[in-house]
């Protein structure tokens, strides 16, 4: 009897420490440390939990996906489906915002309810455009795949495969004529990459990453400067990249890397659920074969 | 497998001469694994779209709760929560790394105690809610003290800390609830698993 | 013990943990904010968020792993002001106060004055300090009591 119980301790011993130290492993690698996420915090680790955009709304309740005759100012309010608030990930959060006319962007406010002062908020970001938006024009408000949840792993790109978000929709009232002009006049050469990126060079830290990440998607629609957006219903696309996207070569192999650590982490997930399943089948086992040897005895 | 073999190995199953942790069956252990690891697979897989802290408490206690119910003995909520922590450790849920064992073991050594102070009646409503809220709370308090142990700032672990507390008890509450009537409903069939 | 009386006893016992969750929070906030150990953060006489030491040295860490992506600078000094105040919110605001512990303690600076050279430091007793890096290090503020946002 006592070597039983002797037996039962060795092998609940192994299997705890075997799992506590492939744990530990597992959490090195997969997590990111919760404040001093830096660099990884912002490319988290897709996959495991989902970050993904609910909806986005208007003050009134309008549904911006389906809407054409947005005010000009407008308070856009995105609900999340995780904390987006959180004060450690906002400076980055709050950056990955960015609202475009064409190929210009439009300097807006991106504001929070902090999650330490009113807890039911935190999935809520509310957008809205410093200065009053130009009638009857189509605007594109872009969500890069950054964008973190508390939990420091779920990105939005992990739901987007490292796209981003793009919502566009157009203002109520009569385009003025002037604007009707095309925005910048294509030279010779400029071809392949007929917008200015001025605009984008002077983003904040991290856009530059993301802008350039949305170039190398399968790109279906391109919204091209000075060419209005054929679709005037404003839809969350995912695969929309206008050109003004091109960028440096830098974060041209990024993508490729976000992509390996989505489906590394994927196939690791995999791995311990066999892993799991095999530990638990060997405890049956060496059940069996304990009752079958104390029989025999 | 032959006759005689089924019959030896139905013996050994169901015989009470043969017992293992807490004085538990080879059978009853096996079951309880098996809730154990739906618990950590359930939180594993499961997405439900509530936005709210502690709304996964409706399946994880309902599931608690309902393993209890059909093995009443002391030590089944310990089984449960020994082998959801260990899977939870091991799919690396949560982002307090190894010591998120302690979120799936104490609520299942809580149950375990909190069955005896009820006289094991997991099949009333009432028990079946107090005891999923009060375990449902117990996690809470493990994921503050777990908090406090990581340093986590204090902000983020007391503001919103009252909130949380009343969705951790609703949802706890829902899923005892509900495991009751699961309860109530399957122990008659299952009068012979002895 | 009957049954019912066990459940009424549970029943209260929840009650007694939920209550006592809000009264943790609230001591939290209030106790804090008397010793200075949770500073909010005002803005149009709204609280729009707490910090404290904790949150601090997390923003710092913080601060410095994005300076070190966007600017290749290894500094590991302390969070910016500039930095925090980005981080909780605050926008659309020209002044800044801040005050300490001891009333005489207040400061004020406009928004567009703002220099990265002027840190959060926390102390050893749980609270925070205002320091201008540059000026010899210069204690501005020596425990953070409320920072105010100004339009």
């Amino acid at each position: 009897m006592l070597g039983r119980k002797k037996y039962w301790f060795i092998i609940m011993g192994t299997i705890l420490l075997f799992t506590l130290l492939l744990g530990s492993a597992t959490s090195a690698l997969g997590s990111t440390s919760e404040g001093g996420g830096g660099a990884e915090a912002s490319s988290g680790t897709s996959g495991s939990k989902p970050l993904n955009l609910v909806s986005i709304q208007l003050d009134d309740g309008t549904d911006v996906q389906n809407a054409g005759n947005i005010p000009l100012i407008p308070q856009f309010t995105l609900e999340f489906d995780k904390n987006v608030v959180y004060m450690i990930n906002w400076e980055n959060n709050r950056s990955c915002f960015h609202l475009y006319e064409n190929d210009s962007e439009v300097a807006i406010n991106v504001t929070k309810i902090d999650d330490t002062v009113d807890f039911t908020k935190r999935h809520y970001i509310y957008v809205q455009p410093i200065e009053p938006l130009l009638p009857g024009t189509d605007y594109s408000l872009y969500i890069a795949p950054e964008l973190i949840a508390k939990n420091g792993n779920s990105t939005l790109g992990g739901t987007t495969d490292n796209q981003g978000i793009w919502i566009k929709f157009t203002t109520a009232g009569q385009k003025p004529a002037a604007a009707e002009e095309p925005f910048i006049s294509k030279e010779p050469g400029q071809e392949d990459n007929p917008v200015s990126t001025e605009d984008s060079s002077e983003n904040e830290l991290g856009n530059t990453e993301t802008l350039n990440t949305a170039q190398n998607s399968s790109v279906n629609t391109i919204v091209q400067a000075g060419e209005p957006v054929s679709d005037t219903d404003a839809v969350i696309e995912q695969e929309e990249i206008p050109e003004a996207r091109v960028g440096e070569e830098k974060v041209i192999e990024e993508i490729p890397a976000a992509e390996e650590q989505q489906t590394s982490s994927m196939s690791r997930e995999k791995y311990l659920a066999v892993l799991s399943v095999v530990l638990i089948a060997g405890w049956v086992t060496v059940e069996f074969y304990l009752k079958r040897k104390g029989k025999k005895n | 497998m032959n006759q005689p073999e089924k019959e030896e190995l139905a013996a050994e199953l169901s015989s009470p001469l043969d017992r293992f942790m807490f004085d538990l069956g080879l059978a009853d252990l096996m079951r309880l694994s098996m809730f154990g690891t739906l618990i950590a697979i359930s939180k594993y897989v499961l997405r439900i779209p509530m936005h709210l802290p502690g709304h996964s408490s409706i399946y994880w206690m309902g599931l608690l709760v309902m393993g209890k119910g059909l093995i009443p003995k002391f030590g089944s909520g310990i089984i449960m929560g020994l082998v959801s922590g260990i899977l939870a450790v091991v799919l690396g849920l949560g982002k307090e790394g190894v010591f998120v064992f302690f979120k799936y073991f104490i609520p299942g050594l809580g149950l375990d105690f909190l069955a005896v102070l009820f006289f094991y009646k997991l099949e009333s409503i009432w028990v079946g809610a107090i005891c999923g809220a009060l375990i449902s709370l117990s996690k809470m308090l493990v994921n503050l003290l777990l908090g406090i142990a990581l340093n986590i700032p204090m902000v983020f672990l007391a503001m919103g800390l009252g909130f949380t507390s009343i969705t951790h008890t609703v949802f706890g509450a829902a899923g005892g609830a509900l495991a009751a009537i699961v309860i109530k409903r399957l122990k008659p069939r299952l009068a012979n698993w002895e | 013990m009957k049954i019912d009386k066990r459940i009424v006893l549970g029943l209260i016992f929840i009650v007694v943990i939920v209550g006592s969750a809000f009264l943790l929070e609230h001591t939290v906030k209030v106790q804090g904010s008397n010793s200075a150990r949770i500073i909010p953060v005002i803005q149009n006489n709204e609280t729009i968020a707490f910090v404290d030491a904790g949150v601090i040295e997390q923003l710092r860490e913080q601060e410095h792993a994005m300076r070190e992506v966007s600017e290749g600078s290894d500094n590991t000094g302390e969070v910016s002001l500039e930095f925090v105040l980005g981080s909780v919110g605050g926008f659309d605001y020209r002044y800044i106060e801040v005050k300490g512990l001891d009333d005489s303690e207040t400061w004020r600076l406009e928004q567009s004055k703002l220099d990265p050279a002027i840190v959060l430091s926390s102390n050893m007793s749980g609270t925070v300090a205002m320091i201008n890096s540059e000026d010899g290090r210069q204690i501005l503020i020596k425990a953070i009591k409320e920072i105010h946002l100004i339009k």
